[in-house]
């Protein structure tokens, strides 16, 4: 390294904040949903499980398309696109939870910002934990924080280009409640 | 190095087998897992926890992921190589690095050491570990195995880790669970035909 370029400085400790992801060396309970959450001739959207952790939850997102329909159910262009245009386009898979309360956390909406001092959301928060994607089918797990409140929890998605509506699937809370109660 | 994780094999002689479309790499396209809770702890040593929460099941094998958690970002513990690959290092001991892998009832074994298989002169191929790939934001790392093809067998797993002090654990799966979840994976798309 000459001198004119110097090497950068250690990263300083960051914080981490609930609801950004989950705890570190927390192992989660999982249960097992395996609910087709939404289908049409071109994808099916399938709510395969959902890990809990004390803080939150995760949930593991798979989705199939039909060979040669080019959909891209978790790429990043229909969310750059509804960002430029104002509007969610209709490429865009969105999805989310609705608590019982009311409140909802969705892959829509505004963008969360991830600065460390941040004051804790308001809202329940949704955010991209990791995923992988082969020959027209997708696996993606999303952070979902705070835990739901007891009783309905619905998973709410839509993806127009795909032909599928606006479909509401009912869960229950509890199992998701009891299996964070197991997490130590 | 354990003895449960022997090195690499020499590179067996090229067998003539006709490609599948569908890779044996991943799991198969078009199909829905079922899902077998696991969540368990793996090794723990002080400041590193490691872990698998659950197994993606297919019919033809299943899917994992390995958390890794670690209380301060650390250069010396890089558990997937990750940062030694983007210098361009070399690993130091080898027998450090993390191993992790399957232990079937037959006596073999699956391992991140060992990888892809090619296939036997008859076609089947022996269980085998494949990395998925992940990623990791300094402290945390998940990354992805899939395990293939499935045996109806009963199957530890394994897992070391000396450059973090973590020495062998082995621990026993629910091979029924695993088996009965292959039943509920379900195939919603047609594979392509072949042209």
């Amino acid at each position: 390294v000459s001198d004119f370029f110097e090497p950068p400085p250690p990263p300083e400790p960051r914080r981490s904040n609930d609801w950004e992801g989950p705890p570190r060396a927390s192992v989660p309970a999982t249960v097992a949903t395996e609910l087709i959450v939404g289908r049409s001739e071109r994808a099916v959207l399938y709510l395969a499980a959902i890990a809990a952790y004390r803080t939150g939850f995760e949930i593991d997102l798979c989705a199939v398309t039909a060979p040669g329909s080019g959909l891209d159910p978790f790429g990043f262009e229909p969310q750059a696109a509804s960002q430029r245009s104002g509007e969610l386009v209709p490429a865009l898979l969105r999805f989310g939870l609705a608590f019982v309360d009311g409140s909802k956390a969705t892959n829509t909406g505004a963008y969360l910002s991830w600065d460390e001092d941040r004051e804790q959301p308001s809202a329940p928060v949704l955010s991209g934990r990791s995923g992988a994607g082969w020959a027209d089918t997708w696996l993606h797990h999303f952070w979902i924080w705070p835990l739901p409140p007891p009783g309905k929890l619905e998973f709410v998605c839509e993806w127009p280009d795909a032909g599928i509506p606006l479909v509401r699937t009912v869960l229950d809370a509890d199992p998701i409640l009891e299996a964070a109660e197991r997490v130590s | 190095m354990s003895d449960f994780f022997a090195p690499p094999p020499k590179p067996e002689k090229h067998v003539e087998v006709r490609m599948a479309r569908r890779s044996p790499h991943e799991p198969p396209p078009g199909v829905l897992p079922a899902v077998v809770d696991t969540g368990r702890a793996l090794g723990e040593a002080p400041g590193v926890a490691v872990s698998m929460s659950r197994l993606w099941v297919y019919p033809e094998g299943f899917e994992v992921a390995l958390q890794v958690d670690l209380k301060d970002e650390d250069d010396d513990l890089d558990p997937f190589g990750t940062w030694a690959r983007r210098r361009g290092e070399e690993r130091a001991d080898p027998a450090d690095d993390l191993h992790f892998g399957f232990g079937l009832a037959d006596g073999s074994k699956a391992t991140n050491l060992i990888g892809a298989r090619s296939a036997t002169e008859d076609g089947s191929r022996p269980p085998a570990l494949t990395g998925r790939g992940g990623g990791s934001d300094g402290r945390a790392f998940r990354h992805s195995f899939w395990l293939s093809p499935l045996v109806p067998e009963p199957i530890e797993v394994a897992f070391e880790w000396r450059a973090a002090g973590i020495e062998l654990t082995r621990r026993d799966l629910d091979a029924e669970a695993i088996a009965t979840a292959a039943l509920r994976a379900q195939r919603v798309f047609a594979e392509e035909e072949e042209a």
